[in-house]
């Protein structure tokens, strides 16, 4: 069984004011193995957000289905959607999202402190995480003292530090600069191989050539998908570059 | 361009922001309405036909004053808040080509709809509700005929002139404001980080001890007089120790909470305590402020009503009974004249006298030192300090007119007197007495007077009576130290009496007893219960008005300064909880942390507030015993009513202001 089995997911969003329709996701179905990292790229307006939104369980999905680990995203209550998301999903975005009010060591503990544990817990889970990610340093300093990567590295400790099945990743390397999205990369490279589940959706063809899986929507629908195999990184972006051009140009839809 | 463009757009950009002008307008127009019926009653004609009503005039004119002064600081703060959070908009319509010119254009459009809507909304609503107004003032200060409520021209002029004043005031600070920074920087409203406030220990163990050296200043003070000084003493420390405070101890405070990992790391703790440490420090200052304005709101007007409630109590503490004639003669052909005028006055309007007593008696000042007393101008020999302390009224009364008075027989020789003092004027076992420079020996210390004699002194300062001999001791005494006019040293008759009857006859009665009296060669003063009465409904009518008049300026600022903090922390705070729902929060969740903080920033003053109006509570009722009220189970209530109606007040607006922050943040 995949960890992540999304099929044949459509939304249509109704404008507020009249009937007009618009149709962000037509027919997306894909899945993802525990212990993948796959990269999710398209155009602006390809309906990634959406997708991203409704795995998340921010959203619902007009018609279709998306199963985490067997249990569908449907049948999760409002109630409990937070919750879900806290203990199942663990989320990196391209704005950081850290709260300037608290320190490095505070944001990355929101999650457990929100969940309830205890702070022996939270300290037992921070130390090791803080070591691997190499931010023992700035645990103590303030987002707004710290660097664009030292803040992307502090999401990502918060995404990791409850364990969750799968990292849902939003453009993390979009408001970074060139060396520290490369830096972002081979860390998501690096705790992929330790096992964690990454779904990331990016616009970059570096960030992407990172992946072991890079799935391309357009117009609403997975429209190709590359698999790394045993390419190395610039194999991939190659790869990549050549199927975005014929992405782009519009070319005949093949799998 | 169309002629009409300006106009065009200043409306639009007032309706876009009708969340920051409405509150601002609405508070404008009600102070134009409050300035202009305050000013309208000053300036009523009718005042002259009312006994007092010249008090009333001058102290409305005062109040109008200072009404003046506070609006345009209001106003003014107000303002710089609305042009703080259009600072965003202002700046894109200059990226999209407006001149500095075109801006100052649409913002003086802006300030002439905003001044012409709160001037004309609030003259209307003034002139309306002004003969309303102007109808309860009536009927507080119990004045039987109705006065017309006519237009002023002065106070609509006055009133213009204030606020086109602080409208201008206004434009040119966001003129000035605006134009002095580029529109990039406009734009970019402060996005960068604040930095954690930082506590200052020492601060914060300053203003506990000033808050506690207030407190324990206000439960120590002895006597009314010194009252007054340690008050305002008291009330200096206190300010100052709820600023110091709330700027460094809310914040030492939540940051030892923060150090106690196991308290913090709380759900509902983790987000309040973090986020009220930013809280308190952008609003240490406003906090503080409203809650001194509570304080002072609370305590003025529950002085005004406590002195308002309490004037039967005062008149009838002045009054023991319903006339008192005072005299200047001592002789006996003096008293039979006027006890023959009295009757005669009474028999001719048809109301009877009753209870009458009379005695003879002189009452001069004096300071107690020690076993003795100092006559004369005792404040050069013992200091202002003592002076306030050790100041008595003396009442110098003949042994005769005691015995008659009490039916007793006591008697007296030469150089001995009985004492009636406060138990701590003087040592239980005084035996004798230095008057100025004669020695008298004490033959008994007796506990009452025996008969009524009208609190003369208020009851700012105790009395002293000292019963002598004789009627010529009393005469030396006086005319050694007493301080009236010379030959007017003496002792002279005082009568005291009701008066059964309908309560006009009974006026007739006094002033035909007026009349009787100087005709028959008889001068006396005469003073009346009645008459007394209504100069302090006037008085304390008056008073009470201007308390409610004042307390509803200080009341309207605090609502809007509120609403204020909240919008614009509503803004700040929009981002964290949309993150924080990101990362797993819940929308109940949200709605605690919100809650926590909300009630905590709201109510913080509030408390503080009561709590100094708690502490106060001792110093006001001395300062009201001064002003002849000492009923202090009715102050008590009065000032629990205002109390209760202020913080009514308070969650009417937290409700209101607390769904327009949700709204902004959700």
């Amino acid at each position: 069984m995949p960890l992540l089995d999304v099929k044949n997911v459509k939304k249509i969003y109704t404008t507020r004011f009249g009937g007009a329709q618009v149709q962000a996701l037509s027919d997306v179905t894909f899945s993802v193995e525990r212990g993948e990292y796959v990269a999710i790229m398209g155009e602006s307006g390809s309906g990634k957000t959406t997708l991203l939104n409704i795995l998340a369980a921010l959203d619902k999905p007009t018609s279709g289905k998306v199963l985490l680990n067997g249990r569908d995203l449907a049948t999760v209550k409002d109630r409990e959607a937070a919750a879900f998301r806290r203990k199942q999903l663990g989320f990196v975005f391209q704005e950081f999202n850290l709260l300037d009010t608290f320190s490095v060591e505070d944001n990355i503990l929101l999650p457990m402190v929100l969940a309830g544990r205890k702070y022996k817990e939270m300290q037992a889970a921070l130390e090791p995480l803080a070591s691997r990610l190499g931010i023992q340093g700035l645990l103590r300093k303030y987002p707004y003292e710290i660097s664009g990567g030292q803040k992307q590295r502090a999401a990502v400790a918060r995404a990791l530090i409850t364990k969750p099945q799968i990292i849902l990743a939003d453009e993390p390397t979009g408001a970074l600069d060139s060396k520290a999205a490369d830096e972002l990369m081979r860390l998501f490279g690096r705790i992929n191989r330790e096992g964690q589940t990454i779904l990331m959706v990016t616009h970059s063809v570096k960030a992407a050539s990172s992946a072991g899986r890079v799935l391309f929507i357009r117009d609403g629908a997975v429209y190709h998908q590359i698999y790394r195999g045993e390419q190395t990184d610039e194999q991939m972006y190659q790869k990549i570059s050549d199927a975005l051009t014929v992405l782009v140009s519009g070319g005949e839809r093949h799998e | 361009m169309s002629k009409l463009f300006y106009p065009r757009l200043a409306v639009s950009n007032l309706k876009k922001n009708f969340r920051i002008y409405l509150p601002y307008i609405f508070a404008c127009v009600i102070m134009v309405m409050m300035f202009y019926a305050m000013g309208a009653i000053g300036r009523n004609s009718g005042l002259d036909q009312m006994r007092g009503g010249d008090f009333i005039r001058t102290v409305m004119q005062w109040v109008s004053g200072v009404a003046a002064g506070f609006v345009v600081i209001f106003l003014f703060y107000t303002n710089s808040f609305l042009i703080k959070q259009r600072r965003k908009e202002l700046g894109l319509y200059q990226v999209l080509g407006m001149s500095r010119g075109n801006l100052g254009h649409m913002m003086l459009w802006e300030s002439l709809i905003t001044a012409a809507v709160s001037i004309g909304a609030g003259l209307i609503l003034g002139l309306a509700f002004g003969k309303l107004v102007f109808l309860i003032f009536l009927k507080v200060v119990h004045f039987p005929v109705p006065l017309d409520f006519t237009i002023e021209p002065e106070a609509l002029v006055s009133t213009v002139r204030l606020f086109a004043a602080v409208f201008a005031l206004s434009l040119a600070y966001n003129l000035v404001s605006v134009w002095r920074s580029s529109p990039s920087r406009l734009i970019s409203a402060a996005k960068a980080g604040e930095k954690e406030p930082k506590g200052k220990v020492i601060i914060a163990v300053l203003g506990a001890a000033a808050l506690s050296g207030g407190y324990y200043l206000a439960q120590t003070a002895e006597s009314p007089l010194s009252a007054v000084n340690i008050f305002f003493l008291a009330v200096l420390l206190v300010i100052a120790g709820t600023y110091m405070l709330f700027l460094s101890g809310s914040i030492v405070f939540l940051k030892a909470l923060k150090k106690n990992k196991n308290f913090y790391y709380k759900t509902g703790h983790f987000t309040a305590v973090s986020g009220l440490l930013y809280r308190m420090k952008q609003n240490a200052a406003g906090l503080a402020s409203i809650c001194i304005m509570s304080t002072a709101v609370i305590v003025v007007l529950s002085i005004c009503v406590s002195l308002y409630a309490g004037i039967e109590d005062t008149i009838n503490k002045q009054f023991p009974a319903d006339v008192c004639v005072s005299m200047a003669d001592s002789s006996e052909e003096s008293r039979e004249t006027a006890e023959q005028v009295i009757a005669d006055a009474a028999a001719e309007n048809g109301v009877s006298v009753e209870d009458v007593i009379y005695y003879r008696s002189f009452t001069l000042p004096c300071v107690i030192n020690g076993d003795g007393v100092i006559f004369g101008n005792a404040q050069t020999a013992l200091g202002a300090e003592h002076f306030s302390e050790q100041f008595r009224g003396m009442v110098l009364l003949p042994l005769a007119d005691y015995n008659r008075l009490n039916g007793t027989d006591v008697s007296l020789s030469d150089g001995e007197l009985l004492l009636c003092a406060g138990d701590k004027d003087f040592s239980a076992d005084t035996e004798e007495l230095l008057l100025g420079d004669r020695t008298w020996s004490v033959k008994e210390r007796i506990r009452e007077i025996g008969f009524e004699t009208g609190d003369t002194m208020s009851g700012m300062i105790g009395t002293i009576y000292l019963i002598l001999p004789d009627l010529e001791s009393v005469d030396e005494l006086a005319g050694n130290y007493g301080l009236l006019d010379e030959g007017e040293n003496h002792a002279g008759w005082t009568f005291w009496f009701d008066l059964n009857g309908e309560s006009g006859r009974c006026e007739q009665m006094i002033h035909a007893l007026r009349e009787q009296m100087s005709t028959a060669g008889v001068s006396g003063e005469i003073q009346s219960k009645a008459e007394n009465r209504l100069d302090v409904y006037v008085q304390n009518g008056g008073v009470l008005f201007l308390g409610v008049f004042i307390g509803m300026l200080f009341l309207i600022s605090t609502v809007m300064i509120i609403y204020y903090k909240q919008i614009s922390e509503g803004y700040d705070d929009r981002e964290s909880y949309q993150i924080m729902q990101k990362v797993g929060m819940d929308q109940r969740e949200v709605r605690g942390a919100i809650r926590t903080q909300i009630l905590t920033v709201f109510f913080l003053p509030l408390a503080a507030a009561v709590l100094h109006v708690a502490f106060a509570f001792r110093v006001m009722s001395m300062l009201l015993s001064m002003m002849y009220m000492s009923n202090d189970r009715l102050f008590l209530l009065c000032t629990a009513a205002v109390s209760a109606v202020f913080a009514v007040f308070y969650v009417i607006i937290y409700a209101v202001t607390s769904r327009e922050y949700y709204r902004i943040v959700r």
